[in-house]
């Protein structure tokens, strides 16, 4: 087994990630036996979701089952993916051969991001810049330029990435943290924005990207509260798999989220010097 | 038939929350979400506690300035949206 210490959550894995830093643990649970992985894929599982998804380059059904120890995953041609919510432990049932890349993509992205639903941290699709020791995330759809404005900010002095993609978030002690560690799959080991920053860094504000036409002015404009509970509704990553318990947490911790954090609507127009005024502003509301 | 003398369950499958004056709800069956503002958010709070729709009616005309007709057809007509994503449910006597 190889253990890591994703988004701040202790799990071992039947495989290494080379994006992840490994850590020993300091009470290490027993590693299942095959027999044992039997047992847990022969319970009979409920099924509480069923929803499509991309997944390895290809739009595929994925059903979530829940199991007296965890959770399955029945991804569409893919096989059935577990999370032992006892021990933590992340794997694929009935395994013949080697992880394949899409084996790791699967289990790295939908059957984690459900993992780590089930221990309250929320995974955004987000990226994320940190200005001295403020962190600012950036929400919104695909092509909205949530990866270009990170990026562009981190080549600034006093920038620095936090997240590209994907970025975990959890509520503690009544304020919302990042949680950088989690392995982002388009990059490689060495260049994970998160693996030099701490566990977690408090979160300044949040930015959900809107389009802006090209001779458009970028703009920061607040959100009500209503509004950030919706920008953190819609901008969760695998909500879509959750069960009645999950979607019930999440919606709280969205709503708290809302109500604690500022929240904009970013009016991004698509053209590179709007990329110069858009980091001036930010910069200015830190 | 819908009237202010209607009583109203919500269901185990609805979850929600209170943010500000807005009221977030969720049908945990078909996992989508509905928001309430100001005067629907308040009479959903009054439901959750336990208030009739005839006295979720009269707190409310105690507290906004509405006329009884205005009121009373924008609480059955909310009623009724609720109902159909079955957010509440309308108990049969």
């Amino acid at each position: 087994m190889f253990h890591y210490h994703p988004a701040g959550q202790d799990y071992q894995f039947s495989f290494p990630v080379s994006e992840l830093d490994p850590f020993e643990p300091a009470n290490r649970a027993p590693s299942l036996t095959r027999s044992s992985l039997d047992v847990f894929s022969n319970r009979e599982p409920v099924l509480v979701s069923s929803s499509k998804g991309w997944v390895g380059g290809a739009e595929r059904v994925v059903e979530v089952y829940d199991t007296d120890r965890g959770k399955q995953l029945q991804v569409q041609g893919c096989g059935r993916f577990f999370i032992n919510e006892d021990d933590g432990e992340i794997g694929k049932l009935n395994r013949q051969l080697e992880f394949t890349d899409l084996d790791r993509e699967i289990l790295l992205g939908p059957v984690l991001v459900l993992a780590l639903a089930t221990r309250g941290v929320w995974c955004l699709h987000a990226s994320a810049a940190m200005f001295r020791d403020k962190v600012i995330v950036f929400l919104g759809e695909s092509g909205r330029g949530k990866s270009t404005l990170a990026g562009y900010l981190a080549q600034n002095t006093e920038w620095q990435l936090v997240a590209d993609d994907i970025l975990p978030v959890s509520m503690g002690r009544g304020e919302v943290f990042v949680l950088p560690h989690f392995p982002q799959l388009k990059y490689a080991k060495d260049a994970q924005p998160g693996s030099r920053l701490p566990d977690q860094l408090s979160l300044k504000m949040v930015c959900e990207l809107n389009h802006g036409g090209s001779d458009q002015m970028p703009a920061l404009h607040s959100l009500s509260v209503a509004g950030a509970v919706h920008a953190w509704l819609r901008n969760t990553a695998g909500a879509r798999m959750f069960n009645s318990q999950l979607l019930a947490k999440h919606l709280e911790f969205s709503t708290r989220a809302a109500e604690q954090l500022s929240a904009f609507k970013l009016v991004y127009p698509h053209r590179e010097n709007a990329l110069e005024e858009t980091r001036s502003i930010l910069e200015k509301l830190c | 038939m819908l009237t202010l003398n209607s009583r109203l369950r919500i269901p185990a499958h609805v979850s929600f929350s209170v943010v500000g004056e807005d009221a977030f709800l969720l049908n945990t069956r078909t996992n989508k979400y509905f928001s309430l503002a100001k005067v629907g958010a308040r009479l959903w709070e009054l439901l959750n506690a336990g208030s009739s729709l005839q006295d979720g009616f009269l707190q409310l005309s105690a507290e906004y300035d509405v006329s009884p007709a205005r009121l009373e057809n924008d609480i059955l007509e909310l009623v009724r949206n609720l109902a159909e994503n079955e957010l509440v449910e309308i108990v049969q006597d």
